[in-house]
């Protein structure tokens, strides 16, 4: 799964390198991470713009992409306790 | 996975021989957690859910005892988190732990999900990390690869292995290389032992448990160095190598699914196979660890005079 691959409008794009489609050969971590990253993907009820950190619906991600107040944006998530083999997320 | 005491686990650590001279006074602790110990003190808490400060999933209560018996004089906070905790509410439980100015923190919650770093929480980490020692489990997801995630992968983490009471890595030990291909973890600590204060029997698997350990250790040499870098670089230079066995089948590619991917993937990313993604730079070793940053501080003082 990718905090970075962002679905707007029935497309994925990179959330590193938007506004490039998420692909193979565009992914900056490479071919081969990019088919084991895709495998499984993860909703997100928000999304950082970062560097400075601020918590955002999609449509205003993809505006900060795009007006430049973003370098890139990271999907929110959870973490659990590691505790007995159960590595939640 | 052998079982053991926490003796045990602090014999092969070398922390026996620290603690006959160090109780932890002087240092600051913070656990964020899933709450505190019911019979155990702390010097303040901050509680981050609408639950009891109390901890009822055996988990922060355990690290607090493990950090209790390791170092009984230190002052400890806590602040309690939901388990699984959204990553807004983790950066803001790391914001509130450095009002404290803690020594070390215990941040014995971690993911599976990839990252090179440059998330919220990892980079918040890494922003923190000049101030204190932030100790990270590096979660339980091993044997498989890539499996340390936000934010056990933040470069200035340190990140926490597991292995028995014997110094032999556990399985289940999460492992490195980060997303960006930095090896992770940092070191390595036993976990899975008795701690008699809370039950003569039951055993805690889990890196959750050895990050503890490696907290401690932390706590005094911040105390002593006050400075986070070279305190962690001293744990890192100074940890035990040990030998990787693999137990079970031996390793082989032929029947696996997807065998010519998998030997793709070693091809194009050799450091898949640097050992230090299984066990950082080994095993903790605390009376080294202490006995260079002892000649270090008094280099320091001596220099200054």
């Amino acid at each position: 799964m990718c905090m970075f691959r962002l679905k707007h409008n029935g497309e994925y794009v990179c959330g590193k390198r938007y506004p490039l489609k998420c692909s193979p050969t565009i992914c900056p971590f490479g071919r081969e991470l990019h088919r084991i990253l895709v495998k499984t993907d993860f909703k997100a009820e928000a999304f950082w713009l970062m560097p400075g950190r601020h918590l955002v619906s999609l449509e205003e991600a993809i505006e900060a992409l795009q007006s430049g107040e973003a370098d890139y944006v990271v999907k929110s998530f959870s973490i659990g306790v590691a505790r007995n083999g159960k590595g939640k997320h | 996975m052998a079982k053991g005491s926490i003796e045990d686990a602090l014999n092969i650590t070398k922390f026996l021989e620290v603690m006959k001279e160090e109780t932890g006074d002087g240092c600051r602790i913070v656990i964020i957690d899933s709450g505190i110990a019911e019979d155990l003190e702390v010097d303040d808490y901050i509680n981050l859910t609408d639950e009891s400060i109390i901890d009822v999933d055996d988990h922060g209560s355990i690290i607090q005892h493990i950090i209790a018996h390791i170092l009984p004089e230190a002052e400890i906070y806590a602040i309690k988190i939901p388990d699984p905790v959204p990553d807004h509410i983790l950066i803001s439980a790391l914001n509130e732990a450095m009002k404290w100015k803690p020594h070390a923190i215990n941040l014995s919650f971690t993911s599976e999900i990839p990252s090179d770093g440059s998330d919220p929480c990892s980079a918040y980490i890494d922003y923190l990390s000049k101030d204190s020692v932030i100790a990270v489990s590096a979660g339980n997801g091993g044997p498989r690869f890539m499996t340390i995630g936000s934010p056990a992968v933040a470069k200035e983490a340190l990140t926490v292995g597991a292995t028995d009471v014997r110094g032999r890595l556990w399985v289940k030990s999460s492992r490195g290389p980060t997303l960006d291909g930095r090896w992770k973890p940092n070191i390595v600590a036993p976990t899975n032992f008795v701690i008699p204060e809370v039950d003569e029997e039951e055993t805690w698997p889990g890196t959750s448990f050895s990050t503890p350990i490696a907290t401690c250790l932390a706590a005094l040499l911040m105390r002593d160095l006050e400075n986070s870098f070279i305190a962690r670089r001293v744990i890192e230079l100074t940890a035990t190598s040990i030998p990787i066995i693999f137990t079970g089948r031996k390793i082989t590619l032929k029947g696996v699914r997807k065998a010519s991917f998998i030997k793709k993937l070693f091809e194009a990313w050799p450091r898949l196979m640097d050992s230090r993604n299984l066990i950082g730079m080994g095993l903790l070793n605390a009376s080294e660890a202490v006995r260079v940053a002892d000649s270090l501080r008094l280099k320091t003082v001596a220099g200054n005079q």
